[in-house]
């Protein structure tokens, strides 16, 4: 017996799995100081005295917190086209930078916001705007908007 | 130490979508065109290494979906979730142990099946990523850009690669992407994350894979074509992509310097015959050739305009048209070594580089290029 293709079988459907992940002590305190300060703090180094953004932990057992930002430098940025479905209840078109915060050896991604798509450029000074009520994730820094107004 | 070859070759043609077969059906197609064009059976494989995703698949432990069909049962069955070039390096690993003779190494994935957005999100970490909303084809853009910026070239370089690429993959009867189009089709393309646009970026594919390794004493119970592995380097670079500089990839110099000094290769232009690329978008093609020591930093773009990377050219890279031709998720990195190694064998038809006697395979994983694994083939021991 041969099948027509609209005859082929599909089983559609979604996997929706609750997760806790952990954020461990050192996000866990990256957080608590964005909620409680509007600051942002990295980690030192001990071996190569980089300031490490987002921190890490560090192997003598007892971090040096670094105050960086809130103003930093694009690196790159990309306008991206598509929606993320279910991810975001932004619609596209969504900005995406890598941030070098002042202070701060690496960089990090976040989200622009207050921009013209156009005029965003590498090298561009920006600045974070945090959250009104904190929840313990990343958008507590809600995004990065132009130092200077475009 | 023993000497490791691949014996035998096959794969699946590779498209969007695959309704008509699961994803063991892909494994079962792949491992029996391999046994079909050896003449051999299950018995014939000593042990198995597969690659792909519990993600992707939808499933935990993917392997078990897998495992019945590649005819392991009361065999030893391993997986790497990850690219299949490093099943590859896992499976001569396995031989070198001196615990087999023959390794099967399988890759398997469904793209139609999963959601690629969602899925490349999840390569980002819970804590200070995932919510952003980012995936793999943003990670692509920051790095496109960064590397563009660095050596001031622009869309019409990407456009070269995507036209040689594309022209080759309409002579692969595997390729997903089969069409002739210029560098104005590839330049109006719609925009998908600046500065990549459509064909900057490989497609999602459904497809398999299979390889079979054999020791140097076995070779010649399967093939009288062996092709040697002659050199390889495996290295990874930091996760986050804000630690890294993108416009280069130190995993993929340490890979490539590893692979060339393990097989006695001193100058790759002149001594490779051919190359196969994981290039996930166009761009990456230029970062990976400079990186394997083929053009100067920022003139990888010039060895398509000079024609040297083209079919017929001197050293000519991704003849198969390459990941912007197919992609299938973990598959893309074995299908380069299999490409490599069908050039080696004087199979590959329409795409054939005439006299090819060494090449270079080479794959990754992980956002912008993460982890690489480079091999060396060849066909003298």
């Amino acid at each position: 017996m041969s099948l027509e293709s609209e005859e082929l079988v599909v089983y559609n459907s979604s996997m929706r799995i609750p997760y806790r992940w952990a954020a461990g002590l050192i996000a866990s305190k990256f957080y608590r100081l964005i909620a409680q300060e509007k600051k942002i703090y990295a980690t030192r180094c001990p071996k190569t005295q980089k300031v490490l953004m987002p921190p890490r932990k560090s192997p003598t057992g007892v971090e040096d917190w670094v105050e960086v930002g809130p103003g930093g430098e694009i690196k790159s940025f990309t306008v991206v086209r598509y929606p993320v479905p279910s991810l975001l209840p932004t619609t596209p078109p969504i900005v995406y930078a890598l941030i070098q915060l002042d202070g701060a050896d690496t960089s990090f991604i976040h989200q622009l916001g207050e921009t013209e798509i156009d005029k965003v450029k590498t090298g561009m000074r920006v600045t974070a705007v945090f959250a009104e009520k904190p929840n313990g994730n990343i958008l507590d820094i809600e995004y990065f908007k132009p130092e200077n107004p475009v | 130490m023993h000497r490791v070859a691949i014996v035998g070759i096959a794969q699946t043609k590779f498209e969007a979508q695959k309704i008509d077969q699961n994803y063991a059906e892909l494994a079962y197609e792949v491992t029996q065109s391999l046994f079909n064009q050896l003449g051999i059976g299950y018995e014939a494989v000593e042990n198995v290494v597969t690659a792909s995703s519990d993600f992707w698949d939808g499933r935990t432990i993917s392997s078990m979906a897998v495992q019945d069909a590649v005819g392991v049962w009361l065999k030893s069955e391993t997986k790497v979730s990850s690219d299949g070039s490093l099943a590859v390096l896992y499976g001569m690993m396995r031989i070198l142990s001196g615990s087999f003779g023959t390794t099967l190494v399988l890759a398997h994935c469904k793209s139609s099946e999963g959601q690629p957005t969602m899925l490349g999100n999840a390569v980002f970490d819970p804590i200070y990523q995932r919510q952003l909303g980012f995936d793999l084809v943003a990670a692509g853009a920051l790095q496109a850009r960064a590397y563009l910026e660095k050596y001031n070239l622009t869309e019409l370089d990407l456009a070269e690669v995507i036209v040689k690429n594309l022209g080759n993959a309409t002579l692969n009867p595997n390729a997903q992407r089969s069409m002739s189009i210029t560098i104005e089709d590839a330049l109006k393309a719609n925009l998908v994350a600046d500065p990549l646009r459509e064909f900057d970026i490989a497609p999602n594919s459904d497809g398999a894979c299979a390889i079979l390794l054999a020791r140097e004493d076995l070779v010649s119970k399967f093939t009288d074509k062996p092709v040697w592995l002659s050199g390889v380097g495996h290295y990874q670079d930091n996760y986050y992509l804000g630690d890294r500089d993108l416009t280069t990839s130190r995993s993929l110099e340490k890979a490539a310097a590893k692979a060339y000094s393990m097989a006695g290769i001193s100058n790759p232009r002149k001594e490779l015959n051919v190359v196969e690329l994981y290039d996930t978008f166009s761009y990456q093609e230029l970062i990976w050739t400079e990186l394997l020591g083929l053009a100067e930093r920022g003139k990888g773009v010039d060895l398509i305009r000079n024609g040297v990377t083209k079919l017929g050219g001197e050293l000519p890279v991704n003849p198969s048209g390459g990941v912007l031709g197919a992609h299938a998720m973990f598959v893309a990195g074995l299908v380069r070594v299999a490409e490599a190694a069908k050039q080696l064998r004087g199979e590959a038809g329409a795409y054939q580089v005439d006299g090819a006697r060494k090449a270079l395979a080479h794959g990754t994983v992980g956002p912008c290029g993460q982890t690489h694994c480079v091999w060396i083939l060849s066909n003298n021991k």
